[in-house]
């Protein structure tokens, strides 16, 4: 795909070029972004700013005295794709990590702990994550970044929590329990999924819940994501378009979550920076390297991309045709948005987590009715009859062991279209127990593991300790 | 060898024809052999005036979203879309949904 | 058409519904497949839910029907029609046209509107840019120039409408805004930023600022497919060209991206106006709580200033309709001093004085309209 390093919001000047730079007014220009010219470290510096202005509470600081004791260690999880943002998004927290420690002593004012999601499988990637990680965290020295790569298969904590999950053609959700004669993983799942847009949905409710299981985990309490602001405004598209509109003034915004009893700050540190000042960011500093991609390149054919896909596209071909303020026009927006009206108490849904602000199922059933005309000629009976005697009668499904799932509009769209044989497979969150579950033995990496393979003879390392990615 | 099918459009789809809204197509294939997908490649070869206009028809080698196709007055999503196997006499209706409402 | 002889119908090609008749059309709601019967019965009982459910109209009530000889409004009177009749809405229907001035496209569709007049044995009134403005919306670009056209026309139709709705009586005026257009709406307002509009991108019923006239959709929740489809088969008579004034630019790229995803999820346009009716204002941080909670509604515009290019706001429940303003210029009501058509116009004229000296009207305007109204009846 053009990202288009041409009409992009970001002007990449000549090698020739005498402007100087607006900031500095010392070094040439390299760059035209918002309209100013930047040299090189002015603009690695004015990005860096746009992270720091969002980060400026105080535990996130080098901290002495009533306040070191009031936040303790701070951990602060990132989530990474191996994409250019989370890369970005990497390099910016451990350049602040850096000055911090070179202006307090060594000290810095919170851990870095890496989570990777080893997507290698699923989205065809290149390489492992986890083969990138020891030369990527070793830039960051002397700051000791950990990193967990975790399976997408450890969401399923239990197989006895996993229920059958048919929608019926009145938009009523059922759940039954399955016969166990077969272990899903959550690739047999994926493959239910009626279409890609639907797997993409449900790996947007994983992922975010595995980042959180892991900050739990690792005694994290903030959870920081590489989005930047193209990709929030792709985001906020992208949720309305799947009727999860309710959710945008949450999902988008800075926020806290309760898990397990615990509190977690979830934050999009890069909301300032534009996708194409992202990319000029990883170009100048080096980062490009380790980008991680997808082998498989992205079908032009529009029935083969998903809603992202689509989303995505759309923004780039703004940002190409003069568009470019789209994007901090819709983040504008969609932060001013706030909760839904209640009309009464809903809960949870049991698929996804989100709350439910209106019945959904009795909003679809106003509007597709689902009456037949009346059955009229002989002709029209006799096909009513060997309909029935073929398929049998269609009004008596056999229901009897099922229970009512409460389900989220976002979630019906998803499951709308799974087929009724099959039916769907997910772990429903049925009670309070169910978050209660053990969650012991999810990464299928960490650090130790991957320095283990390093020290091939030398295994005398003591165990818990971490080690130093620059003694590699 | 060849034979006949009819190919009209409607609801304004008919500016990329001159203005002629029913089409009477010979198909230069055996009955069985062809498929919208050949009837698709033989209308902008033979009744779309003006190349310029073809992008109005097609997007990604098919009927572009927003017209809406029926088979013989069968929405053509219940009859294979452009696999659909053309019998000599159907009938292919195309018809712009978008505005002027 | 003439049907196709009975062939034997295979059973998985039978509608899902009746499970007696041939499935012709699938449903982009929920991919269901259905005979005609069972369409028809379907649409039309989905509309006459949507009717019912937002209150829209009362037994006595006198309804004009916005028609432009387009599919939209052409089924929308064929159904009201159909649904006054078979639910004794107790409605008087009327139909009534904007002659905007644009050579080949209008002049054809008001053919097809008189058509549906006798068709659908309803009364016809026709209210032309030129009688109420003394402009065309032809003069008006080529003065004015393409781009803003959407702009100009907008704002001129809906108070023509009003206009003719207030000479003959009615205080409702109906159009055939579909789903598909709601769905855009709630998209370009994303994109543009539109907060003051965005929580109502989706209200069914709305009334513009200084006017007695309501409007609504009762087509909100029906798809554009539908409709072409509900047309072709009862054979309704409707015209279809594209305005000789295409949208604007950025409008367009919002209608390829919902057609793309379309493609993809048929339900999208339902699923983005179920967004659209959760898209919600935060209360805003600065404000004193006290004077926010008297008039929450109203957080994005706490003045009346919002008369955006087509005018609307949302109507709140039982407002009453202020009176007393009019246009200093028109005489019409109007919120504002001089109401925005004839602000849009005086605009005009000083170009239109420039462009042909010889055929120089500036004197009037849009205050012509008031001594042609007089003359409007049935």
């Amino acid at each position: 795909m053009s990202e288009g390093e041409s009409n992009t919001p970001i002007k990449y000047l000549s090698e020739d070029t005498q402007t100087l730079c607006q900031r500095c007014k010392i070094e040439k220009a390299i760059l035209i972004s918002r309209k100013e010219h930047f040299c090189h470290n002015c603009f690695i510096r004015f990005i860096r700013g746009k992270q720091r202005k969002q980060m400026l509470d105080d535990r996130y600081k080098v901290r002495y005295g009533p306040a070191a004791e009031k936040f303790g260690t701070q951990k602060v999880l990132l989530a990474l794709s191996g994409g250019v943002s989370s890369l970005v998004l990497l390099d910016v927290m451990s350049s602040l990590l850096q000055e911090q420690y070179k202006s307090h002593k060594g000290k810095q004012g919170f851990e870095l702990v890496i989570l990777n999601v080893d997507e290698f499988d699923l989205e065809a990637l290149d390489r492992h994550v986890n083969d990138i990680l020891p030369q990527l965290v070793s830039r960051y020295a002397p700051i000791e970044v950990d990193y967990k790569v975790l399976s997408l298969e450890s969401y399923i904590i239990d197989q006895n929590m996993l229920q059958k999950v048919l929608l019926s053609k009145d938009f009523t959700a059922l759940q039954s329990s399955i016969e166990l004669d077969k272990e899903y993983t959550v690739t047999d799942i994926l493959k239910l999924c009626p279409n890609k847009s639907s797997v993409e949905d449900l790996l947007t409710i994983m992922y975010d819940e595995l980042i959180l299981r892991t900050a739990y985990l690792e005694g994290c309490e903030t959870i920081i994501y590489g989005h930047s602001m193209t990709r929030i405004a792709n985001e906020i598209i992208a949720l309305t378009v799947k009727g999860r509109g309710s959710n945008i003034y949450q999902a988008i915004s800075d926020h806290t979550v309760h898990f397990r009893g615990k509190e977690f700050s979830i934050l999009f540190p890069l909301r300032d920076v534009l996708y194409a000042e992202v990319v000029a960011y990883a170009n100048l500093e080096d980062l490009k390297e380790f980008e991680v991609k997808s082998t498989v390149v992205k079908s032009k054919i529009t029935k083969n991309l998903t809603i992202r896909d689509l989303t995505t596209n759309y923004f780039s071909q703004l940002d190409a045709t003069g568009y470019a303020s789209t994007a901090s026009t819709v983040v504008k927006t969609g932060e001013k948005l706030g909760a839904p009206q209640v009309s009464h108490e809903m809960g949870s849904c049991q698929i996804c987590g989100v709350y439910i602000y209106q019945d959904a199922k009795e909003w679809l059933r106003r509007i597709t009715v689902n009456d037949a005309a009346p059955v009229e000629t002989e002709e029209e009976k006799e096909y009513v009859e060997l309909y029935k005697e073929t398929f049998g009668n269609p009004e008596e499904a056999d229901v009897t062991n099922s229970k009512p799932v409460n389900i989220c509009y976002g979630c019906i769209v998803t499951l709308g279209g799974v087929k009724q044989d099959t039916g769907f497979v997910w772990p429903v969150k049925n009670k309070e127990e169910d978050g209660e579950r053990p969650l012991s033995n999810i990464y299928s990496f960490n650090k130790q593991d991957i320095l283990d393979e390093y020290i091939l003879t030398d295994d005398e390392d003591e165990e818990g300790e971490v080690v130093d990615g620059q003694h590699i | 060898m060849g034979f006949k099918v009819k190919v009209e459009f409607l609801g304004g789809l008919d500016v990329i024809s001159g203005g002629v809204r029913e089409h009477k197509l010979t198909i230069p294939l055996e009955e069985g052999e062809a498929t919208v997908k050949d009837l698709i490649e033989n209308i902008t070869k033979t009744i779309i005036a003006d190349p310029k206009d073809i992008p109005v028809f097609i997007e990604d080698d098919t009927v572009r979203p927003g017209i809406l196709v029926l088979i013989n007055d069968t929405d053509w999503e219940l009859e294979g879309m452009e696999d659909y196997v053309l019998e000599s006499g159907d009938v292919f209706t195309f018809t712009s949904t978008l505005h002027g409402g | 058409m003439t049907e196709i002889k009975p062939k034997k119908v295979k059973l998985t090609a039978l509608c899902e519904l009746c499970h007696s008749r041939k499935a012709v059309m699938k449903r982009p709601k929920n991919l269901q497949k259905l005979c005609k019967e069972c369409f028809y019965k379907v649409f039309e009982t989905e509309i006459h839910h949507t009717i019912v459910d937002a209150e829209l109209f009362k037994s006595g009530d006198k309804v004009a029907i916005g028609a432009s000889g387009g599919k939209d409004s052409t089924v929308l009177a064929s159904v009201l029609k159909t649904l006054n009749e078979r639910y004794n809405y107790g409605l008087e229907l009327v139909l009534l046209s904007i002659d905007e001035g644009i050579k080949g496209y209008r002049d054809d569709s008001l053919a097809t509107v008189k058509r549906n007049q006798v068709q659908y044995d309803m009364p016809l009134e026709i209210i032309s840019y030129r009688d109420l403005y003394n402009w065309t919306m032809d003069e008006i670009v080529s003065c004015a120039g393409i781009r803003s056209s959407c702009t100009y026309c907008g704002v001129l139709r809906r108070q023509a409408l009003d206009r003719g709705a207030a000479k003959l009586g009615i205080n409702h005026v109906v159009t055939g805004h579909n789903a598909d257009d709601m769905a855009e709406t709630v998209l370009m307002n994303l994109l543009r930023g539109d907060t003051a509009r965005l929580e109502k991108s989706c209200t069914i019923l709305t009334q513009s600022a200084g006017s007695p006239i309501k409007r609504s959709k009762p087509f909100k929740y029906t798809y554009q497919k539908e409709i072409v489809l509900y047309a072709h088969y009862k054979k309704l008579d409707y015209f279809s060209t594209e305005c000789t004034y295409a949208p604007e630019a950025f409008r367009g790229t919002a209608r390829e991206l919902l057609k793309s995803l379309e493609a993809i999820r048929p339900s999208c346009i339902m699923d983005i106006i179920y967004s659209g009716e959760h898209l919600v204002l935060a209360p805003k941080k600065k404000k004193t709580t006290t004077s926010y909670k008297k008039n929450r509604k109203n957080v994005a515009t706490p003045e009346e200033s919002e008369v955006n290019a087509d005018g609307s706001v949302s109507l709140k429940r039982k407002t009453e309709f202020k009176d007393g303003n009019r246009c200093e210029k028109c005489g019409y009501l109007s919120s504002n001093r001089i109401c925005k058509a004839c602000m849009l116009l005086a605009g005009l004229e000083v170009d239109r004085a420039k462009i042909s000296i010889d055929n120089n009207t500036a004197v009037d305007g849009a205050a012509k309209l008031t001594k042609t109204l007089e003359q409007l009846s049935f």
